[in-house]
């Protein structure tokens, strides 16, 4: 109390007062915009969570816990949630040991080092939808067409992959990969530098192979990146729906669905605006857990 | 000086983020007239179109002039003449009102727009929509459609809600129709003017015509998307069979009637190349019919037979095959029902509905027919048989052997959760039976079991 009121009656304090005023100014604009297009909007979508809307005439009308109690009454739900936490895994894990690979090999002193990390980079900034559509067209069943084309002409038989739940998750898996490998990559790049040389100095005097440089030095080296790119990709995960909607379509008759292909279903074509609210508050938590968890996970191991 | 520059920096960059936003399109004239302002969707071309359609037009007078030719319509497409018409029509009619011509899209892109309006309480003068019109009129979202505007159209146009009264009328639409390859027939050493008339018939010359392709060509099936593409063609063989998918508005899965039209379906799919009659994609099925030509059977509305024409395929046009002991049935397709919402002020409703029977139903209509071998609700038009002469019409007078042979309308109506039904009906239950060797009984109880614990 001493201190504060030194604080406010000292020509510094009033100083620092102002100097916070400004800054307080500055970022009101961006707070007040947050507010209007994703805070009121996302708090809304929660509340929509416990009604009964179709957007059609009349306002939201509420239930209470009816979705949910229908989230968890009908099976398909749940699973929806199981198989965004797999595919999302699987896309994470495959993305992740990739991009770190793909770390080690540009991590060298070369000339075309910028273009292959610009090559490494173009998938990213790509538009989902016009690279979605040439998968796709690889993904022709005929088999004069596309990848099939291939497979027939080296004497095998056309695949269906649309019949194909597995070769869906396989492909749905490959083209996330694809598509997000090139941030990680970079990411990863800038970890690698950070390290200091003379611990690989060290280390090849001692005699230690590549291997035990990577599991001794590297590794450790990168924690915090790594558990950067791990929690973002954790959420990226739990958000995935493009490349479901636009590569299988959540099919075979639904085996490749996932949660946030439902909500954005519900919400923007079903207009079943209190389930896809329901919808989103389960994924959200399931999210936040996630991620909670892992962090706590990092933290107990840094204790440790 | 620096607290003013932060102050208007402050204020620029809440400025520029608030109202960066784009203005809302609008397609109507500048000057305000003394009249009421109605939005329409569907039936005129914006400005912008309008602009383009007029370079297009001079364009194409100019190289028709050049060359000693006549165009029909001057290059335009029947769609682009009949709205730019209905708008240079509707402009005469009604000098003082405030026309807003607007694009919205189609399907989901349509349908969310128009529901974002009336969610802001500023609906648009009419709505438009196929799939999702009947939850627009279950929701009690539509005005009655005045009984003038209903006489002299044929009924099959008109949306007759669940309680039977009307709510919207289709400027356009087609019912299903079997094209057919004749060259792959003759292949196959079947006639090709005999086309199949019963179910088994189609399944046997579909066999045949698969087994001498050997893998080159094919004979064809019911398509099963797992989207309302897969939901509209397999409608008609289950009306055929005396079932839908719908009973009163609740679904109907457990009729033996409509299994056994499912596995129907499943057996004619064996006649498609894997993954072609059911991917997401329906592209590649048509192209394969109708560029590749190594699909024998199709089924689709009367514009197939335009790209027919215009692959130079010897094809030819039949009625749907019926199954023994069944009956002729269809469902539409292409069908964009217009109605207007309620709380439309009575004048505007008036003048809609004038301008709609008068100019959109009236003779600028007949370019669908005459030009896209579209069917259109007028009866005395389409009665008229000089729109029927001359090549490329065999689809037209199918659909007119069709809406005489049946009575039927769109898909099944269900009376909740109308689209995400539909959404359990496409994938899980018509795409499943085709991909799957699962039970049909089991597909249907399972689907079943869903709907009702959503529609609870």
């Amino acid at each position: 109390m001493k201190n504060q009121s030194k604080w406010f009656a000292s020509p510094k304090g009033s100083r620092r007062w102002r100097e916070a005023r400004r800054a307080y100014f500055i970022w009101c604009p961006l707070i007040f915009y947050t507010s209007i297009w994703s805070l009121i909007p996302l708090l809304y979508g929660l509340y929509l969570g416990f009604t009964d809307y179709n957007g059609l005439g009349g306002k939201p009308v509420w239930v209470g816990l009816k979705n949910f109690e229908t989230f968890f009454l009908i099976s398909e739900f749940p699973i929806l949630l199981l198989r965004q936490v797999l595919l999302g895994a699987a896309t994470l894990a495959v993305n992740t040991v990739l991009s770190f690979g793909m770390a080690l090999l540009l991590n060298v002193k070369s000339r075309l080092k910028g273009i292959y990390r610009t090559a490494i980079y173009v998938p990213a900034v790509a538009a989902s939808t016009t690279t979605t559509a040439i998968w796709v067209a690889l993904l022709n069943p005929l088999g004069d067409q596309g990848l099939n084309r291939i497979i027939t002409s080296l004497g095998g038989n056309a695949i269906a992959w649309n019949y194909s739940a597995l070769w869906m998750f396989f492909w749905i898996v490959i083209y996330n990969s694809w598509k997000n490998i090139g941030p990680a990559v970079i990411l990863w790049l800038g970890g690698l530098q950070g390290i200091d040389p003379s611990l690989y100095e060290a280390a090849q005097v001692d005699g230690a192979s590549f291997w035990q440089q990577v599991r001794y030095i590297t590794i450790p080296g990168l924690k915090y990146i790594t558990m950067y790119i791990l929690l973002t990709g954790i959420i990226a995960a739990m958000q995935m729906f493009d490349t479901v909607m636009l590569i299988s379509g959540g099919n075979p008759y639904g085996q490749t669905d996932v949660l946030m292909f439902r909500i954005y279903r519900d919400g923007f074509r079903n207009f079943n605006l209190g389930m896809a609210g329901a919808e989103s508050l389960i994924l959200g938590l399931a999210t936040i857990v996630f991620a909670v968890g892992y962090f706590n996970l990092q933290q107990k191991g840094d204790t440790r | 000086m620096k607290r003013f520059f932060l102050l208007s920096l402050a204020l620029c960059i809440s400025a520029v983020l608030v109202f960066a936003g784009g203005r809302p399109q609008s397609g109507g004239s500048t000057a305000a007239k003394s009249g009421p302002t109605l939005t329409v969707s569907m039936l005129g071309y914006t400005d912008t179109q309008m602009a383009t359609w007029e370079n297009t037009l001079r364009e194409n007078r100019a190289i028709a002039q050049e060359k000693g030719i006549t165009l029909v319509n001057d290059g335009l497409t029947g769609e682009g003449y009949y709205r730019i018409k209905n708008r240079q029509d509707a402009e005469k009619m009604f000098p003082d009102v405030n026309w807003e011509w607007v694009d919205w899209g189609w399907a989901e892109t349509l349908d969310t727009k128009q529901r974002s309006m009336i969610a802001a309480g500023t609906p648009p003068t009419m709505l438009a929509g196929e799939g999702f019109f009947p939850a627009y009129a279950e929701a009690g979202m539509l005005q009655e459609v005045p009984a003038y505007v209903l006489q002299g159209l044929n009924k099959n146009f008109i949306y007759y809600g669940i309680n039977g009264k009307p709510y919207g009328v289709a400027m356009k639409t087609s019912p299903f129709m079997l094209f057919y390859n004749k060259e792959l027939m003759r292949k196959a050493g079947l006639d090709p003017n005999k086309p199949p008339t019963t179910w088994a018939e189609w399944k046997a010359m579909a066999k045949q015509i698969t087994d001498a392709g050997k893998g080159t060509f094919w004979g064809g099936g019911i398509p099963s998307f797992p989207h309302l593409g897969g939901g509209l063609r397999a409608t008609p063989f289950f009306r055929q069979n005396g079932t839908d998918f719908a009973l009163n508005g609740r679904p109907n899965l457990n009729d033996p009637k409509l299994q056994e039209t499912l596995q129907f379906i499943r057996e004619m799919n064996a006649f498609f190349p894997p993954g072609l009659g059911n991917g997401t994609d329906e592209d590649p099925l048509w192209k394969a019919f109708q560029e590749d030509q190594t699909i024998a059977f199709a089924i689709n509305g009367s514009w197939q037979e335009t790209s027919c024409l215009n692959w130079g395929m010897d094809y030819g046009v039949a009625p749907l095959p019926i199954p023994s002991g069944g009956r002729a049935g269809n469902c539409l397709v292409g069908t964009v029902y217009c109605g207007v919402p309620v709380g439309i002020p009575q004048a505007e409703t008036d003048i809609f509905w004038k301008f709609y029977k008068e100019i959109g139903l009236g003779e600028n209509n007949i370019i669908y027919l005459q030009y896209e071998n579209l069917m259109i609700p007028a009866q005395k038009y389409l009665d008229d048989q000089r729109y029927y002469q001359g090549k490329g019409k065999e689809s037209l007078k199918i659909s007119v052997y069709e809406m005489g042979a049946s009575s039927f309308g769109g898909v099944a109506v269900f009376l909740k959760s109308h689209s995400e039904v539909w959404d359990i009906l496409n994938n899980q239950v018509l795409a499943r039976t085709t991909i799957s060797n699962d039970p049909i009984a089991r597909i249907c109880s399972e689907a079943q079991s869903k709907i009702e614990t959503l529609t609870r």
